[in-house]
């Protein structure tokens, strides 16, 4: 079948991920659907070249946010405890959820992304209230360079345990779907620690890889990476995610918000009927 | 104090940010050598299965790597505790791998 012939997944994923690109979100979320309903690849080979690229994206993609110190390196440290963690108990997971509850899990974390989708993302007000003045969490803290206003602007990370939480959940669905998860690390990162967006991108985006990591390696000795898919994904998906971020320069995404929104509603309901007709075994 | 430490904060992300992008490179180098070889003669098909498997191989490792050099970087510069947080992530991501033996 010519969708799954390596130019085949090489350009499907380099459709996914430029989609994921100018949305700023991981290309996981569209390569797994696209993969399995499209090129008709088994789930867990999808899931398993998905959590590859999903590395490939953010280790490709950290240089820039690192060396304008948008990365809080450490407390990207701290909350990849609780992401790998949850990359752990998504891997004991994956080898005993059903395919049919697979699909309908991720047909929901797709209508919770369009949802997500259309609310903007916002800086958090006020990020002083309601944190501590003393304790650990505050070795955490840091600053950032504004370009608006051309100077290093503090920062506070607020409500670390509740931020934990939410990044175990994240790990958890990464290891299980394949995904960079953002949908749990965008309430994490701007909900519960409130961290200013640009920080909130880079250090999210910083611990995606080591995320993907902790999942990929135990996908890779059950043999659900297989080199010819997850090979021509990979490259693909870099070569997307490096154009849907000179695209985001070009297009404004607020125009193409609701069209992506679509997008994500039809790949739900799609995976939804997948669910379904898996379940019957049709 | 402060001066100092921001500024050898600057210089371990300008480390991973190296570490990272060099990594990626070169596996994606890798794949894309494996990928090309086949259309060259039928000959050079195992080899390109290993050129490929190599890269993403690296790929896996190369977030582990990343909070190794972390993790000895906090060491040296008397930050124990997030040595040890770094340490503990990479102990975790190890666990992880080794579940996939036994379900193999």
């Amino acid at each position: 079948m010519l969708a799954t012939s390596v130019p085949g997944l090489f350009c499907i994923s380099v459709g996914a991920s430029t989609l994921g690109g100018v949305l700023g979100m991981a290309s996981g979320i569209f390569i797994v659907p696209i993969l399995t309903l499209v090129a008709n690849v088994d789930v867990h080979l999808a899931i398993g070249a998905s959590l590859v690229s999903v590395i490939a994206c953010s280790c490709g993609s950290a240089g820039p946010f690192l060396k304008e110190r948008l990365t809080n390196v450490r407390l990207a440290v701290v909350l990849e405890t609780a992401t790998t963690l949850g990359a752990a108990s998504g891997v004991l997971l994956s080898g005993v959820v059903p395919v049919p509850i697979l699909y309908a899990i991720f047909a929901a974390v797709l209508l919770v992304s369009a949802w997500q989708m259309l609310i903007r993302r916002r800086d958090a007000t006020i990020p002083d209230v309601g944190a501590p003045a003393t304790g650990w969490a505050r070795r955490l803290d840091a600053v950032y360079p504004d370009r608006n206003l051309g100077a290093d602007v503090a920062y506070r990370v607020d409500r670390l345990s509740m931020g934990l939480g939410l990044m175990y959940g994240a790990g958890l669905l990464s290891a299980l779907l394949g995904i960079g998860s953002g949908v749990l690390k965008i309430p994490a990162m701007d909900t519960a620690l409130r961290l200013p967006i640009k920080v909130s991108s880079a250090t999210s985006n910083f611990m995606i890889g080591v995320t993907a990591a902790a999942s990929a390696g135990a996908y890779f000795i059950r043999g659900a990476i297989v080199p010819e898919i997850a090979g021509p994904v990979a490259l693909g998906s870099v070569v997307g995610a490096l154009l849907g971020a000179r695209l985001l320069v070009i297009v404004t995404p607020g125009k193409l918000r609701l069209t992506f929104v679509a997008v994500l509603l039809v790949l739900a309901v799609w995976m939804a009927l997948a669910a379904i007709r898996v379940h019957r075994g049709l | 104090m402060m001066f100092s430490t921001s500024a050898s904060a600057d210089r371990l992300n300008n480390r991973l940010a190296r570490l990272l992008v060099l990594g990626t490179w070169t596996s994606c180098g890798l794949i894309l050598i494996g990928i090309v070889l086949p259309a060259l003669g039928a000959s050079l098909r195992p080899a390109s299965a290993y050129f490929v498997l190599t890269g993403i191989v690296l790929l896996i490792a190369l977030p582990p790597v990343r909070v190794a050099t972390m993790a000895v970087w906090f060491l040296f510069n008397d930050d124990r505790d997030f040595a040890l947080i770094a340490a503990l992530v990479l102990a975790i991501i190890v666990a992880s791998t080794l579940l996939g033996v036994g379900s193999a």
